[in-house]
Protein backbone atom coordinates (compact mmCIF):
# COMPACT_ATOMS: atom_id res chain seq x y z
CA UNK A 1 0.00 0.00 0.00
CA UNK A 2 1.24 3.21 -0.81
CA UNK A 3 0.00 6.90 0.36
CA UNK A 4 -0.90 9.88 -2.31
CA UNK A 5 1.35 12.64 -1.05
CA UNK A 6 1.44 16.14 -2.70
CA UNK A 7 3.99 18.39 -1.87
CA UNK A 8 4.11 21.91 -2.27
CA UNK A 9 7.38 24.05 -1.28
CA UNK A 10 8.74 27.49 -1.41
CA UNK A 11 8.39 28.46 -5.23
CA UNK A 12 6.67 25.78 -5.60
CA UNK A 13 3.07 26.37 -6.46
CA UNK A 14 1.92 22.92 -8.30
CA UNK A 15 2.33 20.07 -6.20
CA UNK A 16 4.58 17.24 -6.90
CA UNK A 17 3.18 13.93 -6.10
CA UNK A 18 4.91 11.06 -4.44
CA UNK A 19 3.89 8.02 -3.22
CA UNK A 20 4.71 7.01 -0.01
CA UNK A 21 5.18 3.26 0.99
CA UNK A 22 2.96 2.68 4.00
CA UNK A 23 3.74 2.87 6.82
CA UNK A 24 6.45 5.82 6.55
CA UNK A 25 7.96 7.92 9.04
CA UNK A 26 9.38 11.77 9.20
CA UNK A 27 13.06 10.49 7.51
CA UNK A 28 10.51 8.91 4.27
CA UNK A 29 8.97 11.67 3.71
CA UNK A 30 11.68 14.14 4.18
CA UNK A 31 14.27 11.89 1.45
CA UNK A 32 10.91 11.37 -0.66
CA UNK A 33 10.27 15.40 -0.47
CA UNK A 34 14.26 15.86 -0.97
CA UNK A 35 13.91 13.87 -4.19
CA UNK A 36 11.01 15.74 -5.94
CA UNK A 37 12.74 19.13 -4.99
CA UNK A 38 16.02 18.38 -5.47
CA UNK A 39 17.26 20.59 -2.55
CA UNK A 40 18.41 19.37 0.60
CA UNK A 41 15.01 19.52 3.13
CA UNK A 42 16.79 18.71 6.71
CA UNK A 43 16.40 21.67 8.44
CA UNK A 44 13.06 22.72 6.41
CA UNK A 45 9.77 22.50 8.19
CA UNK A 46 6.83 20.32 7.56
CA UNK A 47 3.56 21.38 7.77
CA UNK A 48 0.01 19.46 6.99
CA UNK A 49 -2.17 21.81 4.48
CA UNK A 50 -5.55 19.93 5.95
CA UNK A 51 -4.92 21.32 9.52
CA UNK A 52 -2.30 24.05 8.36
CA UNK A 53 -0.17 22.82 11.60
CA UNK A 54 3.18 21.57 11.71
CA UNK A 55 4.15 18.24 11.57
CA UNK A 56 6.66 16.12 13.80
CA UNK A 57 7.77 12.61 13.84
CA UNK A 58 4.25 11.61 15.63
CA UNK A 59 2.19 13.61 13.80
CA UNK A 60 3.52 12.40 10.91
CA UNK A 61 3.18 8.77 11.63
CA UNK A 62 -0.41 9.50 12.26
CA UNK A 63 -0.83 11.16 8.90
CA UNK A 64 -0.62 7.87 6.98
CA UNK A 65 -4.52 6.91 8.15
CA UNK A 66 -5.50 9.34 5.40
CA UNK A 67 -5.82 8.65 1.86
CA UNK A 68 -4.16 11.62 0.59
CA UNK A 69 -1.58 13.74 2.12
CA UNK A 70 -0.94 17.45 1.43
CA UNK A 71 2.31 18.70 2.74
CA UNK A 72 4.24 22.11 2.21
CA UNK A 73 7.78 22.41 3.79
CA UNK A 74 9.59 25.91 3.63
CA UNK A 75 12.73 26.63 5.28
CA UNK A 76 11.06 29.59 7.44
CA UNK A 77 8.97 29.15 10.58
CA UNK A 78 7.07 32.41 9.02
CA UNK A 79 6.64 34.39 5.93
CA UNK A 80 6.53 38.45 6.29
CA UNK A 81 3.85 39.16 3.83
CA UNK A 82 3.19 42.80 2.79
CA UNK A 83 -0.21 43.39 1.00
CA UNK A 84 -0.83 46.67 -1.29
CA UNK A 85 -4.55 48.15 -1.75
CA UNK A 86 -4.66 51.25 -3.12
CA UNK A 87 -2.29 53.90 -1.50
CA UNK A 88 -2.65 51.79 1.89
CA UNK A 89 0.30 49.15 2.59
CA UNK A 90 -0.20 46.21 5.96
CA UNK A 91 2.23 43.40 6.84
CA UNK A 92 1.00 40.24 8.07
CA UNK A 93 3.12 37.28 8.99
CA UNK A 94 1.82 33.76 9.07
CA UNK A 95 3.35 30.63 8.79
CA UNK A 96 4.29 29.00 5.38
CA UNK A 97 1.11 26.89 5.11
CA UNK A 98 -1.25 29.56 5.51
CA UNK A 99 -3.32 30.12 2.33
CA UNK A 100 -3.90 32.88 1.07
CA UNK A 101 -7.88 32.92 2.47
CA UNK A 102 -6.15 33.66 5.43
CA UNK A 103 -3.67 36.53 4.01
CA UNK A 104 -7.21 37.59 2.66
CA UNK A 105 -9.02 37.46 5.36
CA UNK A 106 -6.46 39.36 8.07
CA UNK A 107 -5.81 41.68 4.92
CA UNK A 108 -9.01 43.09 4.70
CA UNK A 109 -9.52 43.52 8.58
CA UNK A 110 -6.39 45.33 8.75
CA UNK A 111 -7.17 47.30 6.04
CA UNK A 112 -10.41 47.74 7.40
CA UNK A 113 -12.41 46.87 4.37
CA UNK A 114 -15.66 45.47 4.44
CA UNK A 115 -15.53 41.59 5.60
CA UNK A 116 -19.02 41.03 4.10
CA UNK A 117 -17.75 42.07 0.32
CA UNK A 118 -14.55 38.96 0.79
CA UNK A 119 -15.38 37.27 -2.44
CA UNK A 120 -15.54 40.67 -4.45
CA UNK A 121 -11.33 40.65 -3.97
CA UNK A 122 -8.41 38.91 -5.66
CA UNK A 123 -4.70 38.80 -4.78
CA UNK A 124 -1.97 38.64 -6.90
CA UNK A 125 1.70 38.91 -6.49
CA UNK A 126 2.89 42.60 -6.70
CA UNK A 127 2.97 44.19 -9.80
CA UNK A 128 1.17 40.95 -12.07
CA UNK A 129 -2.20 40.72 -12.79
CA UNK A 130 -2.77 36.65 -12.23
CA UNK A 131 -5.17 35.68 -9.84
CA UNK A 132 -3.83 33.41 -7.39
CA UNK A 133 -5.83 30.20 -6.33
CA UNK A 134 -7.05 31.18 -2.38
CA UNK A 135 -5.88 27.41 -1.11
CA UNK A 136 -2.34 28.36 -2.15
CA UNK A 137 -0.12 28.56 0.68
CA UNK A 138 1.89 31.64 1.23
CA UNK A 139 5.25 29.78 1.27
CA UNK A 140 5.21 28.90 -2.16
CA UNK A 141 4.75 32.33 -3.18
CA UNK A 142 8.34 33.22 -1.81
CA UNK A 143 11.65 33.37 -3.74
CA UNK A 144 14.44 31.40 -3.96
CA UNK A 145 16.02 32.77 -1.07
CA UNK A 146 13.33 34.82 0.91
CA UNK A 147 11.05 33.95 3.44
CA UNK A 148 8.94 37.65 2.56
CA UNK A 149 6.67 38.09 -0.14
CA UNK A 150 4.19 41.36 -1.44
CA UNK A 151 1.25 40.58 -2.47
CA UNK A 152 -1.88 43.22 -4.22
CA UNK A 153 -5.31 43.03 -2.99
CA UNK A 154 -7.57 43.95 -5.99
CA UNK A 155 -11.15 43.92 -7.14
CA UNK A 156 -12.10 40.57 -9.02
CA UNK A 157 -13.28 42.15 -12.11
CA UNK A 158 -16.80 41.87 -13.00
CA UNK A 159 -18.83 40.00 -16.21
CA UNK A 160 -21.56 42.16 -17.15
CA UNK A 161 -24.14 40.57 -19.40
CA UNK B 1 0.84 8.65 -27.21
CA UNK B 2 -1.10 11.78 -28.77
CA UNK B 3 0.08 13.07 -31.91
CA UNK B 4 -1.44 16.60 -31.67
CA UNK B 5 0.17 19.42 -29.85
CA UNK B 6 -3.05 20.24 -28.30
CA UNK B 7 -3.76 16.75 -27.58
CA UNK B 8 -0.51 16.09 -25.96
CA UNK B 9 -0.61 19.16 -23.58
CA UNK B 10 -4.40 17.98 -22.90
CA UNK B 11 -3.68 15.36 -21.60
CA UNK B 12 -0.49 16.29 -20.04
CA UNK B 13 -2.65 18.90 -17.89
CA UNK B 14 -5.17 16.12 -16.98
CA UNK B 15 -1.76 13.64 -15.57
CA UNK B 16 -0.78 16.76 -13.82
CA UNK B 17 -0.48 16.25 -9.67
CA UNK B 18 -2.56 19.89 -9.39
CA UNK B 19 -5.64 17.96 -11.03
CA UNK B 20 -4.90 14.65 -9.76
CA UNK B 21 -5.04 16.28 -6.23
CA UNK B 22 -8.31 17.82 -6.82
CA UNK B 23 -9.57 14.72 -8.20
CA UNK B 24 -8.56 12.20 -4.94
CA UNK B 25 -9.77 15.21 -3.09
CA UNK B 26 -13.24 14.65 -4.54
CA UNK B 27 -13.38 17.99 -6.13
CA UNK B 28 -13.64 16.87 -9.43
CA UNK B 29 -13.83 13.63 -11.59
CA UNK B 30 -12.83 13.10 -15.40
CA UNK B 31 -15.42 11.50 -16.38
CA UNK B 32 -14.16 10.70 -20.06
CA UNK B 33 -11.29 12.49 -22.10
CA UNK B 34 -11.84 11.69 -25.81
CA UNK B 35 -9.49 14.27 -27.43
CA UNK B 36 -10.40 16.74 -28.03
CA UNK B 37 -13.70 16.32 -25.76
CA UNK B 38 -13.10 15.97 -21.84
CA UNK B 39 -15.98 15.61 -19.77
CA UNK B 40 -15.37 16.89 -16.16
CA UNK B 41 -17.95 16.38 -13.07
CA UNK B 42 -17.70 19.25 -10.38
CA UNK B 43 -18.69 18.92 -6.81
CA UNK B 44 -20.48 22.13 -5.71
CA UNK B 45 -20.42 23.67 -2.35
CA UNK B 46 -24.00 21.64 -1.35
CA UNK B 47 -22.58 18.46 -2.85
CA UNK B 48 -24.00 18.53 -5.86
CA UNK B 49 -22.34 17.25 -8.67
CA UNK B 50 -22.34 19.04 -12.27
CA UNK B 51 -20.88 17.83 -15.56
CA UNK B 52 -19.02 20.01 -17.88
CA UNK B 53 -18.14 18.86 -21.71
CA UNK B 54 -15.14 20.91 -23.05
CA UNK B 55 -14.09 20.91 -26.65
CA UNK B 56 -10.60 21.50 -26.05
CA UNK B 57 -8.83 21.66 -30.02
CA UNK B 58 -6.08 24.19 -29.69
CA UNK B 59 -5.37 23.72 -25.90
CA UNK B 60 -4.05 25.54 -24.38
CA UNK B 61 -3.30 28.51 -26.69
CA UNK B 62 -7.32 28.72 -27.23
CA UNK B 63 -10.11 29.04 -24.78
CA UNK B 64 -12.17 25.30 -24.61
CA UNK B 65 -15.75 25.52 -25.60
CA UNK B 66 -17.41 24.24 -22.74
CA UNK B 67 -20.98 23.63 -21.85
CA UNK B 68 -22.99 22.60 -18.52
CA UNK B 69 -23.40 19.21 -19.44
CA UNK B 70 -26.21 16.45 -18.87
CA UNK B 71 -24.05 13.37 -19.81
CA UNK B 72 -27.17 10.97 -19.25
CA UNK B 73 -28.92 12.66 -22.41
CA UNK B 74 -25.51 13.72 -23.93
CA UNK B 75 -26.86 17.33 -24.19
CA UNK B 76 -26.58 20.56 -22.68
CA UNK B 77 -28.01 20.18 -18.87
CA UNK B 78 -31.73 21.76 -18.76
CA UNK B 79 -32.18 25.19 -17.72
CA UNK B 80 -34.56 24.02 -14.30
CA UNK B 81 -31.80 21.85 -13.34
CA UNK B 82 -28.77 24.19 -13.86
CA UNK B 83 -26.89 25.77 -10.54
CA UNK B 84 -28.44 28.88 -8.82
CA UNK B 85 -26.17 30.95 -7.56
CA UNK B 86 -25.74 35.16 -7.01
CA UNK B 87 -24.84 37.32 -9.41
CA UNK B 88 -22.41 37.64 -10.88
CA UNK B 89 -21.62 34.12 -11.05
CA UNK B 90 -25.39 33.17 -12.33
CA UNK B 91 -24.25 34.56 -15.42
CA UNK B 92 -22.14 32.13 -15.99
CA UNK B 93 -24.80 29.34 -16.48
CA UNK B 94 -27.31 31.81 -18.13
CA UNK B 95 -30.00 29.85 -20.63
CA UNK B 96 -30.90 32.80 -22.26
CA UNK B 97 -27.97 33.46 -24.67
CA UNK B 98 -26.98 31.39 -27.49
CA UNK B 99 -29.88 28.46 -25.97
CA UNK B 100 -27.47 27.73 -23.21
CA UNK B 101 -25.01 26.00 -25.02
CA UNK B 102 -22.13 27.83 -23.89
CA UNK B 103 -21.04 28.98 -20.63
CA UNK B 104 -20.96 32.84 -20.32
CA UNK B 105 -17.49 33.16 -19.37
CA UNK B 106 -14.39 35.35 -20.57
CA UNK B 107 -12.67 31.87 -20.93
CA UNK B 108 -15.24 29.84 -23.02
CA UNK B 109 -14.26 30.32 -26.60
CA UNK B 110 -17.69 31.08 -28.06
CA UNK B 111 -18.50 33.89 -25.24
CA UNK B 112 -14.88 35.28 -26.08
CA UNK B 113 -15.10 35.55 -29.16
CA UNK B 114 -18.69 36.99 -29.64
CA UNK B 115 -17.85 39.89 -26.91
CA UNK B 116 -15.45 42.11 -28.36
CA UNK B 117 -14.67 44.22 -25.43
CA UNK B 118 -13.99 41.36 -23.31
CA UNK B 119 -10.54 41.19 -24.30
CA UNK B 120 -9.41 44.42 -22.61
CA UNK B 121 -12.66 44.75 -20.03
CA UNK B 122 -11.55 41.21 -18.71
CA UNK B 123 -7.87 41.27 -19.56
CA UNK B 124 -7.07 40.77 -15.64
CA UNK B 125 -9.03 37.72 -15.44
CA UNK B 126 -7.47 36.17 -18.73
CA UNK B 127 -4.14 36.77 -17.57
CA UNK B 128 -4.69 34.91 -14.78
CA UNK B 129 -5.87 31.66 -16.34
CA UNK B 130 -4.21 28.90 -18.26
CA UNK B 131 -5.82 30.23 -21.30
CA UNK B 132 -4.10 33.20 -23.53
CA UNK B 133 -6.93 34.04 -25.99
CA UNK B 134 -5.19 36.06 -28.71
CA UNK B 135 -6.90 38.79 -29.73
CA UNK B 136 -7.42 37.26 -33.12
CA UNK B 137 -9.82 35.08 -30.97
CA UNK B 138 -12.03 38.03 -30.43
CA UNK B 139 -12.20 39.14 -34.29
Amino acid sequence: MTVETFITSRGHRDPFKVSLPEPFDFDALKHATRDALSVDVDDWRFFDEATETELDAESVSELGAAAVIRVHCHPCRRVAITVNFDCNQVQLKLRPVAPLKVVLRRAIKKLELDPAKIDCYLLTLAGTTESLPLHTPVGSLTGSEDCDVELDLVLEPKING
Amino acid sequence: MADRPDERALLAELASPRFKLGEALGHWRLVSAQCPIVILEVLASDQRKFAFRFECTGYPAKCPDAVIWDPENSAPLATNARPVMLDPYQLVFRSDWENGTHLYHPMERHAFATHNGWSNELRDMLNGSAYQPSQADAA
